[in-house]
């Protein structure tokens, strides 16, 4: 018997469609928030990734390489970003391989996915429609101001996913 | 299998998928219409391959709405299988 997706997940999947987040991103701003925020923390790989039912996509990336960059997505199950949609909160990993959310992802043993941090990307209603993260293959610590700091670009990312509307409309 | 442990995505995958959004019977209606925009002949329909799915996402990528999104999910996957699996044969 199939699950049915909850109302409210219905209607954050309506909004990830009526944003046109599905295709790749041709914003420059959106590119600019990006790379900052993966020079910002000092890590070689920054994502605007989409949370749907199956997958993550990559909106926008930096520092990706190899057949990831190619797919510019993942299935769900093995994102780290599925837990930034799922809490509503932002989420931190210092050492992916202990961690028992993520530690059995296949980026972790395969790619060399190491650290992790992500915030919400919300849309104007408060819709959870993804993850602001940065990625790096070293273990390492997070601050709350660096947490703030991206939440700082994901604010951004908002007004600037918000536009979007308008266009598509 | 491949060392990512992703099963190759199936005809059947992809009707859960669209079940889980759609609903049973308009999950059906939904995959069948894909079908036929893909001309993908209805009695093939329950076996396709890798190949034949993606012109299948790519059928229901220009349905619009929440069909768009599933599309991308399953985009995604699909492609996902193809390159690791072409990764590994090489390797």
């Amino acid at each position: 018997m199939i699950e049915l997706l909850s109302p409210a997940e219905l209607k954050r999947l309506l909004e990830i469609g009526q944003l046109s987040l599905t295709v790749q991103n041709d914003d420059p701003e959106i590119t600019k928030i990006v790379e900052d925020a993966a020079m910002g923390m000092g890590l070689p790989i920054a994502l605007v990734s989409i949370v749907t039912d199956g997958a993550q996509f990559f909106f926008e990336q930096k520092g990706l390489g190899g057949w990831i960059e190619e797919t510019r997505g993942t299935p769900v199950e093995w994102s780290f970003c599925q837990h930034v949609v799922s809490s509503e909160a932002p989420f931190a990993v210092e050492n992916a391989e202990t961690n028992e959310l993520v530690n059995s992802s296949p980026l972790i043993s395969n790619d060399g996915i190491r650290c992790y941090l992500g915030v919400p990307i919300r849309s104007k209603s408060g819709a959870v429609l993804g993850s602001l993260c940065v990625i790096g293959t070293e273990t390492r610590e997070f601050k709350d101001d660096e947490v703030k700091q991206l939440e700082t670009f994901s604010s951004r990312l908002t007004e600037l996913i918000e536009k979007r509307r308008a266009q598509v409309a | 299998m491949n060392k990512y442990g992703l099963n190759p995505p199936t005809s059947q995958s992809f009707q859960d998928s669209l079940n889980r959004v759609f609903g049973g019977g308009e999950g059906e209606k939904v995959w069948a219409k894909a079908c036929l925009r893909a001309k993908i002949p209805s009695h093939k329909a329950d076996n396709l391959d890798c190949d034949q799915l993606l012109e299948v996402a790519c059928a229901l990528e220009a349905m619009g709405g929440l069909a768009t999104v599933v599309a991308c999910s399953l985009k995604v996957r699909i492609n996902t299988f193809k390159a690791i699996t072409v990764a590994e044969e090489v390797l």
